[in-house]
């Protein structure tokens, strides 16, 4: 169980916003351009409306911001850790020295910037995974690939394998729990010694998890065909994706808000 | 072949790639629109290979097996098949396909092309029947064993099949999942369901229409639940363990204390001596 | 020599919105050639308070003691209580990982440092405890029937010479035979002198050989004691009269319809009495 606490990040928070309600093709398309353009910015001005347009995108999908914020924490050592190597690294006037160690006005500049960026990409895509449930998210995404489905790319059959993962990972960690904890009540010493030693340590946790990960995809696999599942073809759905004229709202200002703050940002800021 | 025969099976054998012994040797068996069958047996005795003929998820290696008229062998009726004969495997995680019990719920018919607003009146009535409505919008990870068994029975319903075999639906439940379990099926076969139902567990058959004895690939007895009773100790060469309740049943029945037509139940016992 | 238990409670991710009180005022003591029965529905704690047994999950409160060893998260002594106290999960067939099922049942004993000549004496005797002869000790563990396979991994942790052993469920998946056979080899250990802690849903199996039988309820001491304490108590707890074998509410059924019979999970007996008072 105690595995299963990591992995709050992003989890899927059922609501009846705006947000929520979205087109889920609509939505990742809306992320990936808010990313490039969250990339594209230079200005420390745009950053600021960045953040007032997260706060509305926070408030319109009826999320507590605390709990968005909350969702950054695991990778906020990530951000700091970016920001610490671009202070440190990053050559031009030194503000000043502290032994070998030289800070400047550029690197302080970089290091915050790069911080900030990563720091808005985990929100606006946590967003994402936190107002669209992972079935959405899947037939969002088949549906955005299906296009190269005549060229053999597998769109069903990836977003198949996204969803039965998806409902598998707190099984499989349920599982890994048990075995790791039977071995220990047969003696099995999982934390000693150097690295090698724990790997060889780990091979009656690994051969058995195999084991029971293939039991459960051949079952899974027989079940599935006596629900006659054959593949995409031929199959509908019960919740069809349905694009509505709020979805091209949606799309149409977000791309515009982007594309308006890089032309400022080039032009006007700078 | 009369309308109401479900399934119709003439001297199947089926042996598994490498395997040197036949799993089933030459089973001959009829089963009626409307039945409640048990299949019972021990391990090994082939009662799960039997099953999965019955679904078209194996073909037999000789002889024939007619499903509602349709011919297994013929690939093009595999698929009709199945979406008429629904399947509950054992281990009720390892059925569940979707994370949400609604979306589950709709893989079936999703899958037979169906109509969103059809899938959707199917779903609504399957996990009505199972006694998941309330359920409808939750992860299918939170739900217990029996619930998730149930969610798999309701899977099964989904697709509005005239008969529903279940393979050892109740080996991992606990007493009151096993319960719940067995009160859908009854609520089910009084609408007029084809079951098949497979257990090792034989106190669990006392309601059904009839029993199949499996033992070593053959079947070794067919007929009511009570009259398996009357063989006392006799089913133990099958494997089968006769339930203690039976054993009281036959002692006092011996005995003449009961009269013949008392069911070997608690509830039939205790209406005999105290009515 | 025994095992304690002092108001025993464990709480899963505590202070944070998922906290569930696993198990709360436990209170009981196993002992050496005991049998101890512990039942329970679904999410009773049952699971809970056998890794408690085995220091895998530590207490919030309350204390246990293996042998007057304290069983505390900084303890030294760990791994000898894990020794003592040996602990079959349920399905255990799935945890087995190794080439041979020598290999397999030696796992246990070679973490514990046991000299090579000792290990070969061990696993013998483990296999034979459980009915798998020295044909066995090359074959693959994987390649084995399931009823096999349990009692390989049984053997696996037979192997390790415990004291106590705590089995969770472990006639799961069993067919009628193969329940017998276990209740047959955890009677034929409990005579050598281990201390047996069973827990099962299936009471009906464990009734006649139980010493004493725990009925937990959402994490609670429902009721603790000799089984006829035990199912007096749940006689009068409507709601867990499933958990008792049928036998026993019957003769509780003809009890309170008037007739004067012994409450009991034994049909012979039952069947004899009644016999005898319509006859009469």
């Amino acid at each position: 169980m105690k595995f299963l606490d990591h992995l709050t990040f992003g989890q899927y928070i059922p609501a009846d916003s705006f947000v929520h309600n979205a087109d889920p093709r609509g939505k990742i398309l809306g992320t990936i351009i808010l990313l490039t353009g969250v990339f594209l910015v230079k200005h420390p001005s745009a950053f600021c409306i960045w953040a007032l347009f997260l706060l509305g995108v926070i408030l319109m999908s009826r999320l507590s911001i605390r709990l968005v914020m909350g969702s950054a924490k695991p990778v906020m050592i990530l951000v700091l850790f970016t920001a610490f190597i671009h202070f440190l690294f990053t050559g031009g006037e030194p503000l000043f020295k502290l032994g070998f160690v030289k800070i400047t006005y550029e690197g302080l500049r970089m290091g915050v910037y790069m911080g900030l960026r990563l720091l808005f990409l985990v929100l606006f895509a946590s967003i994402l995974t936190l107002t669209t449930s992972p079935m959405e998210l899947a037939d969002g995404l088949e549906s955005l690939f299906s296009p190269l489905k005549p060229f053999g790319f597998p769109a069903h059959e990836l977003a198949m394998m996204m969803t039965i993962a998806l409902r598998f990972i707190p099984t499989l960690l349920d599982e890994t729990d048990r075995i790791m904890k039977a071995q220990l009540a047969r003696g099995a010493d999982l934390d000693k010694g150097n690295i090698w030693n724990r790997l060889k340590a780990f091979i009656p946790v690994l051969i058995p998890l195999f084991v029971i990960v293939f039991q459960r995809a051949e079952d899974l696999a027989i079940a599935m065909e006596a629900r006659c599942y054959k593949g995409g073809k031929g199959r509908t759905r019960m919740h069809p994706l349905a694009w509505k004229y709020k979805d091209t709202i949606g799309l149409v200002i977000t791309i515009s808000a982007v594309a308006l703050l890089s032309f400022l940002d080039r032009r006007l800021w700078l | 072949m009369p309308e109401d025969v479900v399934f119709s099976l003439r001297d199947v054998y089926f042996k598994y790639p490498g395997s040197d012994e036949a799993a089933l040797k030459g089973i001959d068996l009829e089963v009626q629109a409307g039945e409640w069958v048990a299949l019972v047996g021990s391990n090994g005795s082939g009662k799960s290979t039997l099953a999965r003929i019955l679904n078209a998820l194996l073909i037999p290696t000789q002889g024939a097996c007619f499903i509602l008229d349709m011919d297994s062998k013929e690939s093009e009726n595999i698929w009709a098949i199945r979406s008429k004969v629904a399947m509950v495997f054992q281990n009720p995680d390892n059925q569940i396909v979707a994370s949400v019990v609604e979306d589950d719920t709709a893989f079936g018919p999703e899958n037979l092309g169906l109509c969103p607003s059809d899938i959707c009146e199917k779903v609504t009535w399957s996990l009505d029947a199972t006694g998941l409505t309330e359920y409808r919008n939750k992860a299918t990870y939170a739900l217990s064993g029996g619930q998730k068994q149930r969610l798999a029975v309701a899977g099964a319903l989904a697709m509005t099949p005239p008969v529903i075999v279940l393979d050892e639906p109740t080996a991992m439940l606990d007493p009151q999942g096993r319960k719940d379990l067995l009160n859908v099926l009854s609520e089910l076969h009084m609408q007029g369901m084809t079951i098949v139902y497979i257990s090792h567990r034989i106190e669990e058959i006392l309601s059904c229409d009839r029993v199949i004895v499996m033992n070593e690939g053959n079947v070794s007895w067919d007929g009511t639940p009570r009259d398996l009773f009357e063989f006392g100790k006799g089913i133990e060469k099958w494997g089968l363990e006769v339930p203690p309740i039976v054993r009281l049943w036959s002692m006092l029945k011996n005995a003449g204390i009961i009269s013949k037509e008392v069911q070997p139940t608690k509830d039939g016992v205790v209406h005999a001596l105290c009515p | 020599m025994s095992i304690e238990i002092h108001n025993l409670k464990h709480v899963y991710h505590p202070g944070t919105p998922l906290e569930t009180i696993a198990l709360q005022g436990i209170d009981l003591s196993i002992h050496m050639k005991q049998w101890l029965t512990v039942v329970g529905h679904t999410g009773s704690g049952k699971s809970t308070l056998a890794q408690h047994l085995n220091a895998l999950l530590f207490c919030q409160e309350g204390t246990i003691k293996v042998d007057s060893i304290s069983l505390d998260p900084r303890s030294k002594q760990l791994r000898t209580v894990r020794q003592k106290v040996g602990l079959v999960f349920q399905y255990p067939e799935q945890q087995l990982f190794a080439e041979t099922i020598y290999d397999e049942v030696a796992f246990a004993p070679r973490n514990w440092g046991v000299d090579p000549d000792t290990v070969a004496e061990r696993v013998e005797n483990a296999l034979v405890r459980v009915g798998l002869n020295s044909s066995f000790y090359q074959r693959s563990p994987f390649h084995l029937s399931g009823g096999e396979k349990r009692r390989v991994a049984i053997a696996s942790v037979l192997s390790a010479n415990p004291d106590y052993l705590v089995l969770d469920e472990p006639t799961a998946g069993l067919d009628a035979s193969g329940r017998k056979d276990l209740m047959g080899l955890l009677a034929g250990l409990r005579e050598d002198g281990l201390g047996i802690v069973l827990i099962t849903h299936d009471l009906e199996l464990a009734l006649a050989c139980s010493e004493k039988i725990l009925v937990l309820e959402h994490g609670r001491q429902l009721t603790y004691g000799t089984p006829e304490n035990v199912i007096d108590s749940l006689l009068k707890r409507h709601v867990y009269g499933l958990l008792l074998p049928e036998v026993v509410q019957m003769s509780h059924e003809l009890f309170l319809k008037g007739l004067d019979v012994p409450i009991t999970g034994d049909e012979f007996l039952l069947a004899q009495v009644l016999i005898e008072k319509v006859r009469k």
